[in-house]
């Protein structure tokens, strides 16, 4: 399972590198052959605009994949400086952020991303934000945990003693000792942005179209799902592998 | 000759049995039908949504109504007369109408829904066609005499406007909401019971002034999900519903489909459009706006998105209606003459990016549309690709539909637009295209001024005579096709499945609803008790 994981890791890689070969061949219209099955010229069939939908999932997979790596960094920064100041001061700081933090999960976050894209509009960069800026609260309170027993540690109290300042114990000290737990808590996190992109995608205000992403060539699939099924197959494998190859490598580096 | 004869026999006996079927026998089943919405409202006036306007169709009548041929005929009038030069109109209604509750219908009630509909404090969307009436008078209870401002010719076409009954309404608090979901109107079926988010019953009524409808009961079903409705029909669990062009060209070729189901397909009442910003200094060049309307291959988007089921738009008129001018054809596609015309209106690609550029501002827009139709995306998609190869770039934005209306089009901040006008039987443009409807939340949003199109719509306002205002806008319908204010796209076509146990549908210009009420199932073929 870990050795399946991690080949789909390395197919993503090997098609996110690709994919700019494909961004012609993906918003190449044929209106002559609009929904056909696969076959050797269109091995995953095409949709109803006549594209090669091979291309499109390629291409979609730099949107999909970037969003989402872009809104786990944005979370996990935020979450690790949030949740290490707070457990590294303690005391009214620890109360003000973890209430910040208690206060930002009480949100439906769903619905919060998708008034603000109403008002803002969609885009690359604005969904991969308010992704990111809404998923921080787990990696918060693991790295708070993490430090507040850290921080009571002998290599903690040596650091002190030297006369390094708090920004240095934390960053020097603290997160990388703390590191195991963050990056497990960032891969898990890569597969749940996947689904919420996916999701608002299929709500249809995900990236702006033509531009296509797993979650919009699902959303287009209802449509025609009595027709083509492959429009809707085809992306949904897509999404289903890369979420569980994340979840199966997060909880194999979670392993001590 | 005996042979013949007999032949003859059986042929007149198998095509006139339900002529022989009695009005009795006719009646009973029910017709299920499905809805992509719940209604919002029942009370004909307060509802805008398509969904609450189908069924209170069915629960209230107005004063006139259209017929089969998209004619005005009487409703709840039997007949009307234009008196003082169209100053006045004078309606006759009809007597021994009875609310279903069982109260006279009269003048009062009349007057109680004009009253109602020129409350300020009633949320009504269809205020502004009476706001040109001055007086409203009832002489006797089946005499309405209406006074009018002016002559205003759109004003009889107002009166479809669902009457509501004033012995349950008058001390209402609006919008009425007890009544608006037990509503008792004068129409040919009554409301049993609403389910929320799942059914309305609606039950015949036997003392309907037209006759009692055949059909005992209709039901619609709220599927939101056309791929679930199609699901019900292919499992009989509904008569009837709304196909999606993909599904009535490929998913209704089953034996089974063909022999429990009849297709039809007539143009809807409705276009689609680009419209422009024409304040935004990129459109304000008519030159531009043929050019972009020239670069559009109309016929690929009809083949592609409708599959067919569509034809090119010419202008804001029904399509085979008598306000339209037959001689004006769509614009065609042509983009050497497209590129020609921009390069008169001075764009060129200097920078040689393949994008047209005018004084350092590349020709590069973003059209909005609401998200959720997939048929808008794939037109902008494909109009997108077209644009480009002319050199012009467009972006694609879709909105929520609120967000859209409120924020964007409402505040005029937008470049062009890509959506669709609903249209009524009576063609007046003049919310769209005169140049005083131009304010915040009116419908000239795209800001069209032309001093001779104002001047036709105020003179065709003010004549009753169909034959003279089709004069008037078979001009306007010209120069709106030579001003391009929108580049108009296509008409699609309804489609829609049947069940065939229905018998006495008759496809007209109206549809095939216009004559439900003589819908029939014979009692061998009855499904529901």
């Amino acid at each position: 399972m870990k050795h399946f994981a991690k080949a789909w890791f390395l197919i993503l890689a090997a098609v996110l590198l690709g994919s700019p070969f494909f961004a012609e061949r993906a918003g190449a219209m044929d209106f002559s052959r609009i929904l056909e099955p696969p076959s050797l010229s269109h091995f995953l069939g095409t949709d109803s605009l006549g594209r090669d939908l091979f291309a499109r999932l390629v291409c979609g997979a730099g949107v999909s994949v970037g969003v989402s790596f872009l809104a786990v960094f944005i979370s996990i920064f935020l979450g690790t400086l949030l949740g290490a100041v707070a457990g590294y001061f303690g005391k009214g700081i620890d109360k003000l952020v973890m209430g910040l933090t208690d206060l930002a999960l009480c949100f439906p976050v769903f619905f919060l991303i998708l008034a603000v894209i109403a008002v803002l509009g969609p885009g690359f960069w604005k969904i991969a934000v308010i992704i990111g800026l809404t998923g921080w609260m787990g990696t918060a309170r693991l790295v708070r945990a993490e430090v507040l027993s850290l921080r009571e540690r002998e290599f903690v109290l040596a650091a002190r003693a030297l006369g390094a300042g708090a920004p240095r114990i934390i960053f020097r000290h603290l997160v990388p000792n703390a590191a195991r737990p963050i990056v497990v808590n960032a891969v898990l996190g890569i597969s749940s942005a996947i689904l919420t992109e996916a999701a608002l995608s299929f709500l249809g205000i995900g990236v702006r179209p033509p531009a296509p992403s797993w979650g919009n060539i699902l959303n287009d699939a209802r449509a025609t799902l009595g027709v083509a099924w492959w429009l809707a197959l085809f992306p949904g494998a897509a999404i289903f592998l890369t979420v569980l190859s994340a979840n199966v490598l997060g909880e194999d580096i979670g392993k001590p | 000759m005996r042979v013949r004869n007999r032949a003859f026999f059986l042929f007149l006996f198998l095509f006139s049995a339900p002529v022989f079927a009695s009005a009795d026998e006719r009646r009973g089943d029910a017709f299920v039908t499905s809805s992509i919405a719940e209604p919002s409202n029942l009370i004909p006036f307060l509802a805008s949504d398509s969904a609450s306007a189908e069924v209170s169709r069915l629960l209230f009548n107005g004063l006139v109504k259209y017929d089969k041929n998209l004619k005005l005929t009487g409703d709840l009038a039997s007949d009307w007369d234009i008196e003082e030069g169209g100053l006045v109109i004078v309606f006759h209604l009809r007597k021994n109408v009875r609310w279903q509750d069982g109260e006279p219908f009269t003048a009062r009630d009349v007057a109680f829904t004009f009253r109602a509909l020129t409350n300020p404090s009633v949320p009504t969307p269809y205020g502004g066609d009476f706001e040109k009436v001055v007086s409203l008078e009832t002489p006797d209870p089946h005499t309405v005499r209406v006074r009018y401002k002016e002559p205003f010719s759109p004003g009889l076409a107002s009166w479809s406007v669902g009457i509501v009954p004033e012995h349950l309404l008058k001390d209402a608090d609006w919008p009425a909401t007890g009544f608006s979901r037990n509503p008792v109107g004068t129409g040919p079926y009554k409301l049993v019971q609403w389910t929320s988010g799942e059914k309305l019953v609606l039950r015949a009524n036997p003392d309907y002034f037209e006759g009692a409808p055949f059909i005992a009961r209709v039901v619609y079903r709220i599927l939101p999900e056309p791929t679930t409705a199609f699901l019900e029909l292919e499992t009989e669990n509904i008569d009837s519903a709304a196909l999606s062009p993909l599904q009535f060209k490929r998913q209704t070729g089953t034996p089974f489909f063909k022999t429990h189901y009849a297709k039809y397909a007539f143009p809807s009442f409705s276009y689609t459009y680009i419209g422009y910003n024409l304040r935004n200094p990129l459109f304000a060049d008519k030159k531009v706006r043929k050019a972009i309307g020239l670069a559009i291959h109309k016929q690929e988007i009809i083949d592609t998105v409708l599959l067919g089921y569509g034809r090119a738009a010419t202008g804001p008129f029904l399509a085979d209606g008598w306000a339209a001018d037959p001689a004006i054809g769509p614009s065609g596609f042509d983009p050497s003459r497209a590129k020609a015309l921009l390069a008169e209106a001075g764009w060129r690609d200097t920078s040689g990016d393949g994008i047209l550029d005018r004084g350092g501002r590349r020709f590069s827009f973003t059209i909005l549309t609401n998200w959720g139709n997939t048929d808008r995306k794939m037109a902008c998609e494909i109009i997108q690709k077209r644009l480009r190869d002319v050199g012009i770039e467009m972006n694609i934005q879709t909105l929520e539909w609120s967000v859209l209306l409120r924020e964007f089009i409402g505040k005029k901040r937008f470049e062009a637009v890509l959506l669709g006008w609903q249209l009524s039987p009576e063609p007046d443009p003049y919310d769209i295209f005169h140049s005083s409807k131009t304010g915040p939340g009116q419908f000239n949003f795209v800001s069209y001024k032309n001093e001779e199109a104002d001047r036709l719509m105020e003179e065709a306002r003010r004549i009753f005579p169909e034959a003279e205002r089709a004069k008037i806008y078979h001009r306007l319908h010209g120069i709106l096709s030579e001003d391009e204010p929108y580049t108009f796209l296509y008409v699609p076509e309804s489609l829609v499945a049947l069940h065939r146990r229905f018998k006495g549908v008759e496809p007209a210009p109206a549809g095939i609803g216009h004559n439900f009420i003589e819908w029939y199932v014979l009692k061998n073929e009855r499904k529901y008790r």
